[in-house]
């Protein structure tokens, strides 16, 4: 169904990322998943199949791609789009239409089919995937879950025989990918083919049939799927991939020897309009060196829980005590840090060094000395000259968590820090955190990352309705009580 | 009241709602005499309670009525300044039926109808698809704008244009990127006209509006109310 045989690509201005010589051949109905280190490659082999190499990336391109028969490089795109669906990894990216239904029925408008047929290929293509009940809604207004659901519906109205995903679950909570797994499996159950690039792996055990494994735009290994997920751990590890199997990992963060609460929360409360209360009579303590996950399904209150503790989001009842001085919303901005799950949000200057620099006054400006020692621990002293929207991924998270330390915040949250990682940046992540707890800062996570939680986290809180549920120390005894959350 | 509306009510085709917005603009620049300018608001006021919009009703009726009345104030006095502001009143109020069908024009159309409107008008591919993407842009810049402004709070820095315009168009500039590429593999280039899979038909109440606004527009290109003095 898909051939590749010998390709070498460069992209035209940065060569940072590239292929040396892959190929690759998949078969009718067969489930593929590309896997390897953030920049091995491995987006790069879903374009070349969806053709956007080398008709939207243009570089260097050598080699052949034949799918379903045809030569991919003298394939017009829109000639493709009846054979190739693809979804991508940002879900806000990927649509173009206000409502889900018109954007189901967007790529059959443009191949100019007959309304009739639109409306039965709309019609046909919900039932098939089961998501009635998300037509005519707005799209703005859905989850990032749904969001993909709909790119999903949208790729196959156009009837492809091949389903080519790049990272779909990078934006995704546990039970989105439950949702997203269960989809993709239908799709392979009525003989469709999947290649599948992917970080996060254990939510794809079920569906794929075989594994590749890219490193530095070389394919490096191939398996069968029951070979791949029985690799031992040690070996995962060093390949840099994440977990295959959620059961086998452990608790991994040491909690501080001595608490001493310094944060205090009692009663608690958030609204967003007059009558729907989000938060509720939220009491809790916390000390210097804790990282506490917070928990808890879409809408159980957490965003607004970190909202509202960094002075984000008003509070209605309840009060928020630091080293024993309740701290009205507006003096919290500074002590309290929200780390956002896209940081590049969050930078505002031309260097990494003038990002650490920018204070709201000259006198709360920090001393050079101490500048340099934050981008030093935070291995970003080679990048102080670049411009912060040239950085990846995780030296702009860095930077942001650089911003927070050299204005001495006290309490950091992060929102999804690990979405979309690999294995190596994941650790990375993980042993900032520890250095942050090891100076004595209060760390707060949201995650739906299972590996990140037990590699960083020493306490959970779980939010149910608004409310607290339990919050009990991230032991081994514990461990069940979180599972619940992640099923 | 509402009973009886509700019974009236009619749902006018978004093509129809098309040409009723190029005849007011007619009508207003045909014929510069108020009379005329009443007679069409009069007209447009009608078919907004048809159309159910009894909230842009008010507001079109009330800064209508305030414009007329700050005509009216700077008319009395006689000098230069009242007369350089009672124009620009005018100026504005001149602009006031178009703006006032307008709102609830779009209050009543779906954008998926506005779009499949201008392929059945025959609006070439090169402006409908570019309008679709715009229009879905407005909520995309307005989340943009929200991340960044928390994003300054939580470090205290006011808002500054340079702050956020630049990381705000570096963004948009990133989801500008990964859409073309997501519309590439839709189809998009495909050098076929487009259809569109929502149907719109003309009805009755929609020939009845059509055929009284085009009376409308042919009335004060001929003149107006002024030729019925003779």
């Amino acid at each position: 169904m898909v051939s590749i045989e010998n390709v070498t690509f460069h992209y035209g201005e940065t060569h940072e990322q590239c292929l040396r010589g892959v190929s690759l051949r998949v078969k009718k109905g067969e489930c593929v998943l590309l896997c390897g280190e953030s920049g091995c490659g491995k987006t790069t082999v879903t374009r070349l199949v969806s053709g956007l190499i080398p008709h939207f990336y243009e570089g260097d391109f050598s080699g052949k791609v034949t799918v379903a028969g045809r030569d991919v490089s003298v394939t017009a795109p829109d000639a493709l789009a009846g054979t190739v669906g693809s979804v991508f990894q940002n879900p806000r990216s990927q649509f173009f239409n206000l409502d889900t239904t018109g954007e189901i029925a967007f790529g059959c408008e443009n191949l100019d089919l007959p309304p009739t047929e639109i409306k039965e290929r709309v019609t046909e293509t919900s039932a098939a995937l089961g998501i009635e009940k998300l037509l005519d809604r707005d799209i703005f207004a859905l989850s990032g879950g749904e969001k993909q659901l709909i790119a999903i519906a949208s790729a196959y109205a156009l009837s492809p025989d091949i389903f080519v995903f790049d990272e779909p679950s990078s934006n995704l909570d546990w039970n989105a990918c439950k949702e997203l797994a269960r989809l993709m499996l239908r799709l392979k159950n009525t003989g469709k083919t999947l290649l599948i690039a992917e970080h996060r792996l254990y939510w794809l055990a079920k569906l794929i049939d075989r594994v590749v494994y890219i490193k530095a735009g070389r394919i490096e290994r191939e398996w069968p799927a029951d070979e791949f997920l029985a690799l031992p751990e040690r070996t995962r590890t060093t390949l840099g991939l994440r977990a295959l199997n959620p059961d086998a990992l452990r608790p991994d963060a040491r909690p501080p020897e001595r608490t001493t609460p310094s944060l205090r929360v009692s009663g608690l409360s958030a609204r967003y309009s007059r009558d729907k209360s989000v938060l509720r009579n939220i009491s809790f303590e916390a000390s210097p060196g804790e990282a506490i996950a917070i928990l808890g399904v879409n809408g159980a209150g957490k965003t607004t829980l970190a909202r509202t503790l960094c002075g984000l989001h008003k509070k209605s009842a309840g009060e928020i005590t630091l080293n024993g001085t309740a701290l009205p919303s507006k003096a919290r901005a500074g002590p309290f840090y929200l780390v956002m799950q896209e940081s590049g949000y969050q930078l505002f200057t031309d260097s990494v060094e003038n990002e650490l620099l920018l204070s709201k006054n000259k006198r709360s400006r920090p001393p050079p000395e101490q500048v340099e020692e934050i981008l030093k621990s935070l291995s970003l002293a080679d990048f102080r000259e670049r411009h912060p929207m040239s950085l990846s991924g995780g030296q702009k998270q860095r930077t942001a968590i650089g911003t927070a330390m050299a204005h001495e915040a006290q309490i950091l949250i992060f929102d999804e820090p690990t979405s979309g990682l690999d294995y190596g940046n994941m650790r990375r992540v993980v042993s900032v955190i520890e250095q942050l707890r090891a100076e004595g800062k209060t760390i707060f996570i949201i995650t739906h990352d299972y590996e990140l939680l037990l590699a960083a986290c020493t306490r959970a809180l779980i939010l149910e309705n608004g409310a607290i549920k339990s919050d009990f120390p991230l032991t081994e005894e514990n461990i069940n009580k979180v599972k619940e959350i992640f099923s | 009241m509402s009973a009886v509306t509700k019974r009236l009510r009619i749902a006018v085709d978004p093509r129809v709602k098309l040409l009723v917005l190029v005849l007011i603009n007619v009508v207003i620049f045909a014929s510069p005499d108020l009379e005329t300018e009443w007679v069409c608001m009069g007209l447009i006021a009608v078919l907004l309670v048809l159309m159910g919009c009894w909230r842009q009703l008010f507001q079109g009726l009330i800064f209508y009525a305030i414009l007329m009345a700050a005509a009216y104030v700077c008319g009395l006095a006689d000098n230069f300044l009242t007369a350089f502001i009672g124009m620009t009143v005018v100026c504005f109020r001149k602009i006031v039926p178009t703006v006032f069908f307008a709102s609830g024009m779009m209050a009543t159309t779906k954008v998926g109808d506005l779009v499949s409107a201008m392929q059945r008008l025959r609006i070439p591919k090169a402006v409908v698809i570019p309008f679709t993407v715009t229009l879905r842009f407005f909520p995309t810049a307005r989340e943009e704008f929200a991340a960044i402004r928390d994003a300054a709070r939580l470090r205290g820095l006011r808002f500054s244009m340079e702050r956020t315009l630049v990381p705000m168009m570096l963004r948009c500039a990133n989801i500008a990127e990964e859409l073309s590429a997501a519309s590439v593999t839709r189809g998009i280039e495909s050098t076929n006209k487009r259809t569109s899979m929502r149907e719109l038909r003309l009805r009755a109440a929609d020939f009845g509006v059509a055929a009284v606004f085009t009376a409308l527009g042919v009335f004060s290109v001929m003149g107006g109310v002024p030729i019925l003095y003779g």
